[in-house]
């Protein structure tokens, strides 16, 4: 979406505008749930964590001055809702990596192979600690900048790198352990 | 094995995304070429990229943004009702608590908006804020965490019990909020708040 346009409906979304936020919704939910997706690797709590994260972001709008992106600030409610929802339900303990699987689809030998690969990589990323796994999601999935990645975690640029190096480290570690 | 070139690791993510061109693309190939370990690295940076988010049940995307604007509708009629709270008996310990909120939130509204307001925290053992009031107690638990979006921790869920307003007149006062920077329109509701606590008797 364009910068211009987005500030237009965000402006308008803060005067009550449910049209205007509607469409930002529509704009930001694919990128928002897949961030949840991998944070969280469950389809029921992606989407449960993305539909608050966006009714939170409504009244919060007050306090979006337009000094990062939208979609910066969106990410860091995302990631509030998601860390309260970790810490709330206590899911992460209990989840299983079982839902994993797209609806149903033709299992080729190639898409088990796939699909394996996918479940042991997915694993690792998931049995990473909650900080070391958000920054490496930020900086490798979503692109952001080491700054921006500190600024949505709610950490110092430095704790962000650490986070990462960390995270990555342990990724190269089980990855190898695998091969 | 491994490799000192902090400034290469960290720009890996970035080579792999197609974000660097020309010299510096170049700078980072001919390193991955000569150390095994930001090879490696890299390598695992590329599977993980190549994951893929499984597309969700059909019809999500589809049916989000109605059923966000439902959500909306309904915290907007809760949030009403929310602020006609049942009265709760005033006693000596909940005016004293009334009050001291009362003084506190007055200190935070005089500071300047644009500074953040610290309170000092004494020591490790005060107890933090309780959620009765929508804190997000892992913003508030974390020393390295500000709240940034105080409408996000003030959700003003404030069916507050005598120990519960207790416990926040105390996290006010003797520390446990230890960065407080409110927004105007947050700190217009915040004293909306305060100012319903004596009415409620």
């Amino acid at each position: 979406m364009e910068w211009e346009k987005e500030r237009e409906l965000t402006k308008r979304a803060k005067k009550g505008d449910e049209g205007a936020f509607e469409d930002l919704v529509r704009a930001h939910q694919r990128k928002l749930y897949n961030y949840i997706y991998r944070l969280c690797e469950n389809h029921d709590d992606a989407a449960e964590i993305t539909q608050k994260a966006f009714v939170k972001a409504y009244f919060s709008l007050g306090n979006f001055r337009g000094d990062s992106l939208f979609r910066t600030w969106l990410f860091r409610i995302a990631l509030n809702t998601f860390r309260n929802h970790v810490r709330d339900e206590g899911r992460r303990k209990h989840q299983t990596l079982d839902g994993l699987d797209p609806p149903a689809q033709e299992k080729t030998f190639s898409m088990m192979v796939q699909k394996e690969e996918r479940k042991k990589l997915a694993e690792a990323v998931q049995t990473l600690p909650e900080r070391q796994r958000e920054a490496v999601v930020l900086r490798v999935h979503e692109e952001y900048s080491f700054n921006e990645v500190a600024g949505i975690m709610g950490c110092s640029v430095g704790a962000a790198k650490a986070s990462y190096h960390q995270g990555v480290k342990k990724l190269k570690e089980s990855i190898r352990g695998d091969e | 094995m491994t490799c000192n070139r902090t400034d290469i690791t960290q720009q890996l993510p970035d080579l792999l995304a197609g974000n660097l061109r020309g010299e510096e693309a170049g700078r980072l190939r001919e390193h991955l070429e000569t150390c095994s370990f930001c090879a490696e690295e890299y390598r695992v940076l590329s599977r993980l990229a190549a994951l893929e988010v499984p597309e969700p049940k059909a019809g999500f995307f589809d049916g989000l943004p109605g059923k966000v604007t439902r959500d909306i509708r309904e915290e907007k009629t809760v949030s009403r009702a929310r602020f006609r709270l049942p009265a709760i008996e005033l006693n000596w310990k909940v005016g004293l608590a009334a009050a001291s909120l009362a003084a506190a939130a007055l200190l935070v509204f005089l500071l300047p908006k644009t500074e953040p307001v610290l309170v000092q925290k004494p020591d490790d053992n005060v107890p933090l804020i309780s959620v009765a009031m929508g804190f997000e107690t892992n913003i508030l638990t974390e020393s390295d965490y500000k709240i940034s979006d105080v409408s996000d921790a003030l959700e003003f869920e404030v069916e507050l019990t005598e120990d519960d307003l207790m416990e926040i007149t105390g996290a006010f006062l003797f520390g446990g909020i230890e960065y407080m920077d409110m927004d105007a329109d947050a700190l217009l509701l915040f004293e909306e708040e305060l100012g319903s606590i004596p009415q409620r008797s």
